[in-house]
């Protein structure tokens, strides 16, 4: 095709819940852009700047159980740390899913940068596979 | 799917069990032809798949607000058998106890329409709302504990609400057998600084008038006496916690599905049988996040008390500010309902569907722009539907179709136009909950009345609304 690779994209499938799917040329990329996708309904990410960091470590059983993992742990540091993300720097991942460690930068959660709150991650639909150009997921969030 | 939908009467409507191969049961939606039409394949074809579940009672329930939702539609019920049935996570969801409360109050609408525009922040500032919102409430894990297991009791022994609240809460605002020794600490961790906020999303606080008393003599049960006359509408539910508990029981259950091979039609529908240490675990933890869910609600109720005294100078003692009735509509009950005449017990999962016994008030939730209802349920919800009925308008269209199409500047001055003084943290909120994103609740009234699951009491209709 000679255009770029996307990030992520919604996809319009669901009344009720979100639908999306990230890619990325390495693990990294792919991790990265999964977080930033659920970020962007978590709250408006255009206007989160990095004043605070926080550095998050996600265990799994494969790669799809980490990618699950690290974005319920997202969605889990909303509530426990009140922090809304605009960036995630992906440092260390092992590729047969066990760990994960990525540093996040964000700012305090404040209602007024909020979007919608998501409730969980789901297995509806959910596939993480290595495509031509890298790596896809397509993941649900209740919403 | 939708075209093997046969036509039984004029509200009923059958999927017989070889529509698909592994149904052990029939599956039933209620609904006008209108309501029939507008239902999604999928959502049908989800009934299908927990048809084909364990100890499934015969039938599958979609009432006529049903839209898909994770696992099995919001607006289904379903019920199980108490000794070979199971218990699942799945068919709950994960706003468990998500549910409304309506209290009232003698204020007239030309009383509140005066002072609305300071009523409105006022509320706003009283009760968190948004994503990642705290209460002003720091629970210690010894209160949060008494929450899981007394429910309103602790609210009431700690100033939020009277024994009157916990006498027209569903169950008494208190589920017997909640275990907070099978509640996560993370769940945990994440209920103790979230009690008393109402989240975000479709959850909302509304002020509303009373437009149509159609039963008299049960709206003056609830203290409904006068068109104009003004309620307010809590619709919230279990926050982090809730969601914490789901999310770690989705797991549990997941690996309990593959140990007792019970063959799953879809990857989300995964539960455990009732006799199971998963099903039961699951089933103490989860009234733990339904006797929250209570509580959280009726703190609430109580800093809009609190708030009224405020903007109007009384006491809400004086302005009569008592419960309708408060009730979950994501639970599982064990309940006994009577089937070719003998009585049984069954594991009764309503998720987005609201318990409609003879004598309960059935409380039904619109959108920002349009009605709100109170019906009543019937003997008929207990032969139909094991004693359920509707919970709300349900989506017709999803979020981001409905950021595209509409502005929340635009929303909020139509709501203005028809008298609708709305607030929320950011405008998107607006965009995404736009009253032309969900069904015509009239419709799907219209159908619950007329197939006789439950009947119209009052009809009301918002003046003021806070969104998260």
């Amino acid at each position: 095709m000679g255009c770029p690779m996307k990030n992520f994209e919604f996809i319009e499938d669901l009344t009720s819940d979100v639908m999306f799917k990230a890619y990325g040329k390495t693990l990294e990329e792919l991790f990265s852009n999964a977080a930033l996708a659920l970020s962007s309904i978590t709250c408006q990410i255009g206007e989160i700047e990095h004043k605070k960091v926080k550095e998050i470590e996600v265990k799994g059983k494969s790669l799809e159980d980490l990618m699950f993992n690290w974005l319920q742990e997202l969605i889990v540091t909303v509530d426990m740390d009140n922090l809304f993300f605009s960036k995630f720097e992906i440092l260390k991942i092992k590729e047969d899913g066990a760990y994960l460690k990525a540093r996040c930068y964000g700012e305090a959660t404040t209602p007024e940068k909020g979007g919608t709150v998501v409730k969980s991650v789901t297995y509806y639909k959910y596939e993480l596979k290595k495509i031509k150009e890298g790596y896809s997921v397509r993941v649900t969030l209740d919403i | 799917m939708k075209e093997k939908l046969k036509q039984i009467s004029e509200y009923v409507w059958e999927l017989d069990k070889n529509v698909r191969p592994r149904m052990r049961v029939k599956a039933k939606i209620i609904g006008s032809k209108r309501v029939i039409e507008d239902v999604d394949d999928a959502a049908v074809e989800q009934l299908t798949n927990v048809a084909c579940l364990p100890g499934v009672i015969e039938p599958v329930i979609g009432l006529p607000d049903m839209h898909w939702g994770y696992g099995l539609p919001m607006g289904a019920v379903s019920a199980f058998d108490a000794e070979d049935g199971i218990i699942s996570a799945g068919l709950c969801g994960f706003d468990i106890n998500c549910g409304i409360n309506s209290i009232r109050t003698n204020l007239t609408y030309d009383e509140v329409k005066e002072k609305i525009k300071e009523l409105i922040p006022a509320l706003f500032r009283a009760v968190p709302c948004g994503v990642g919102s705290r209460g002003t409430l720091r629970l210690t894990p010894n209160q949060m504990d008494e929450v899981m297991t007394r429910g309103l009791n602790w609210a009431v022994e700690n100033g939020y609400g009277t024994k009157d609240d916990i006498e027209h809460t569903e169950e008494n605002g208190c589920i017997e057998g909640a275990d907070p020794s099978k509640v996560s600490g993370l769940a945990k961790r994440r209920g103790m600084p979230q009690l008393g906020t109402l989240g975000a999303g479709n959850h909302f606080l509304e002020i509303q008038r009373v437009t149509d008393i159609f039963d008299e003599e049960t709206a003056k049960q609830g203290g409904i006496v006068d068109e104009n006359q003004i309620l307010i509408m809590i619709h919230c539910g279990s926050r982090g916690f809730g969601h914490q508990v789901a999310t770690d029981y989705l797991k549990i259950q997941e690996q309990a599905a593959r140990k007792y091979n019970i063959w799953l039609p879809d990857r989300q529908l995964v539960c455990a049988p009732v006799k199971s240490k998963e099903g039961q675990d699951y089933f103490a933890a989860m009234k733990c996040a339904v006797n929250y869910s209570f509580t959280n609600r009726l703190v609430m109720t109580q800093w809009v008390r609190e708030t009224f005294e405020k903007v109007f100078g009384r006491s809400w003692e004086d302005m009569e500010m008592h419960p309708v009735y408060a009730l979950c509509h994501n639970v599982v009950n064990l309940e006994e309902h009577t089937i070719n005449g003998g009585k049984r017990k069954f594991f009764v999962h309503r998720k987005g569907a609201t318990r409609a016994f003879p004598g309960d008030l059935v409380l039904v939730a619109g959108t920002m722009g349009t009605a709100s209802f109170i019906l009543k349920g019937t003997e008929k919800a207990m032969l139909e539907t094991f004693g359920s009925s509707v919970h709300g308008a349900g989506r017709a269209m999803s979020r981001h179709a409905a950021i595209r199409k509409y502005r929340g500047e635009r929303v909020k001055q139509e709501l203005a136009q028809m008298g609708i003084t709305a607030k929320s943290t950011h405008l998107k909120i607006l965009a995404e909950e736009a009253p032309q994103a969900y069904k015509d609740v009239d419709m799907v009234i219209e159908s619950v009345h007329a197939a006789g699951i439950s009947l119209k009491v009052a009809r009301m209709v918002p003046i003021g609304v806070c969104k998260g």
